[in-house]
């Protein structure tokens, strides 16, 4: 499928960034799918390929987000050990002595080559115009820094000072980030997401509505109401008059509402999704994600989504079989994250029609010792 | 001295657990394919570090370019082994084709001596064993009315195949007729060790050198 939209990949490299020397995708598609061994480097490629294009300063908190969300927990930074002891140490490749890692890809509408250089400095290794760029910035008591990040995107320089205060909430409400963890469920930051996409259109609501049916049976109506001092999404179904809180359905309910959610709000631009089939039981997980693609599809929104099941791949085979997605099929590629022999990690790529007969014979698309 | 020893025979178990790592990846085309490369590593007691994946048919070789370039990068030894069909050389050429345009490395066998046009159909006519040649005259027979009559399609190799194994199977074991069941070791219809294998043989046993 042919696309021209700016926030949309059809590649992407990422050099020395976490367990990766380097990963190229090549000829990324609108459904993404990543498959590999565990530790492999899935979720780091999730957190690789959520830039954003044009704020840079904000992928750098949203990195130190990524950190807090693997420890299950808010790390704050003190603005000395965020410098000192910092995360971002995290995203270099270890193997490397070199603090630098890069991301360059091409958007669909053009078949430039962008570039995205984040460099770890040493104070003292500053030039006299980087040093400039640094004074008077307030927030931060310089005397106690000893290591900053530079970046260079295409032509534009800079050094960055990471206000951290600012990306303390959990979610972090305030710098949404275009990627779903396998542990994020259930969040306040869903009641935001409603109200600012779907509850504004009433055929986005019916639409939403009619997809949920397939988790909340008779459902026929969402509504943002206050339940004790806070205000919750509640459900409302058919021939019920009393709504039910959203919190009190399962996980996988939940799930689902998020990604339709998210989906939707990234119209015309991505998201990641981490372990897509992660708690949606095995006889739903074709109509998931069947109304999954649909979304996408519907809403113009990228996918990079990495699974580890065999059933969750086989059902996307057969969705993409299906008559009503045949035409689809062009917009479906499956990578396959492996270790070569020199120990580094390498993504090959499967068109639709090299999964689904991979898919078919014995081979295993999904890599792993 | 002892401790240098100690040390030189950790590595060298080291480096033999690393080489051991590297396994033969055969591709074939169909589940009978399948089961007679399986049994017949086996007979040749190669087992180790083998696997055999079937494909789907010839066709669909395209498809695995991918798994093949993956292999290749762990530096695992690849082979395809496939049917001549109607033309050797042709189905030669065009696997030599699909390695350079793609830059993937692999062995190639064509069944059924990788010499002659044909099937593995082919090669399993060349060795079942003789004391079974009453059942094989009735095909003939079968094939030659077939022929005869000229409606309909023949050779009927893969009919003559079913239909052996058919008629030999006992009741309790009749489903060991289907291709992805069917046994080439433990009974006495396939001659394992007929010269007729002496091509396929020579090509499984290098890799048990390198393995």
């Amino acid at each position: 499928m042919e696309k021209s939209n700016e926030k949309h990949l059809s590649y992407f490299k990422a050099e020395n960034f976490k367990n990766f020397n380097k990963i190229e995708l090549e000829d990324i598609s609108l459904f993404n799918v990543i498959v590999g061994d565990n530790n492999v480097g899935k979720t780091n490629l999730l957190e690789a390929l959520s830039f954003e294009n044009n704020d840079i300063t904000k992928y750098l908190c949203d990195l130190g987000f990524f950190v807090s969300n693997r420890h299950r927990k808010i790390i704050h930074f003190e603005e000395k050990d965020s410098f000192n002891n910092n995360y971002i140490f995290n995203y270099f490749n270890n193997s490397s002595d070199d603090k630098t890692f890069s991301l360059s890809y091409k958007n669909f509408d053009s078949d430039n080559l962008n570039s995205i250089k984040i460099q770890l400095k040493n104070k003292s290794e500053l030039n006299k115009e980087e040093v400039g760029s640094i004074q008077g910035l307030d927030f931060i008591d310089i005397s106690k820094i000893n290591n900053l990040l530079a970046f260079n995107s295409n032509d534009k320089k800079a050094i960055v000072l990471v206000d951290f205060s600012k990306h303390l909430s959990y979610p972090p409400s305030d710098n949404y980030m275009p990627i779903i963890f396998s542990n994020q469920i259930h969040g306040t930051d869903l009641i935001e997401f409603y109200s600012d996409t779907v509850s504004k259109s009433k055929s986005q609501k019916l639409e939403v509505i009619e997809n949920l049916n397939l988790f909340f049976n008779n459902i026929d109506n969402i509504e943002i109401s206050q339940s004790f001092e806070n205000y919750e999404l509640f459900i409302g179904f058919k021939n019920h008059d009393k709504l039910m809180p959203l919190s009190m359905f399962g996980d996988g309910a939940i799930k689902f509402f998020r990604i339709l959610m998210e989906v939707i709000m990234n119209k015309n631009g991505r998201l990641s999704i981490d372990e897509i089939d992660n708690g949606i039981h095995y006889k739903k997980l074709e109509g998931f994600l069947k109304k999954v693609v649909s979304t996408c599809v519907n809403n113009d929104t990228q996918i990079f989504c990495t699974t580890h099941s065999l059933e969750c791949l086989k059902a996307l085979k057969l969705i993409f079989e299906s008559s009503e997605n045949k035409k689809l099929q062009n917009s479906f590629r499956c990578y396959s994250l492996n270790k070569t022999k020199e120990g580094s990690i390498k993504a090959y790529k499967y068109d639709f029609e090299q999964f689904a007969s991979t898919l078919d014979s014995d081979a295993d698309i999904r890599g792993g010792e | 001295m002892i401790l240098n020893s100690s040390l030189q025979l950790w590595i060298r178990t080291l480096i033999l657990e690393e080489e051991n790592k590297m396994e033969v990846k055969i591709f074939v085309e169909g589940y009978c394919d399948k089961r007679l490369i399986e049994d017949y590593i086996s007979h040749l007691k190669l087992q180790k570090g083998f696997e055999v994946i079937y494909t789907g048919g010839k066709d669909k070789i395209k498809t695995q370019i991918p798994t093949i370039k993956k292999f290749n990068d762990q530096e695992h030894k690849v082979a395809v082994i496939f049917d001549s069909d109607k033309n050797f050389k042709n189905r030669l050429a065009d696997l030599e084709k699909l390695k350079n345009e793609n830059e993937i490395i692999f062995d190639i066998f064509l069944f059924p001596n990788h010499k002659d046009a044909g099937t593995i159909e082919d090669l399993l006519l060349n060795i079942y064993n003789p004391i079974y040649q009453p059942v094989f005259d009735c095909l003939d027979a079968y094939e030659k009315c077939l022929t005869k009559n000229g409606q309909y399609k023949v050779p009927i190799k893969k009919g003559k195949i079913y239909g052996f194994l058919d008629a030999v199977l006992p009741i309790e074991e009749e489903d060991k007729v289907k291709d992805n069941k069917r046994e080439f070791i433990g009974n006495d219809y396939w001659l394992l060790d007929n010269a007729y294998l002496k091509p396929l043989e020579e090509f499984l046993l290098k890799y048990k050198v390198e393995l």
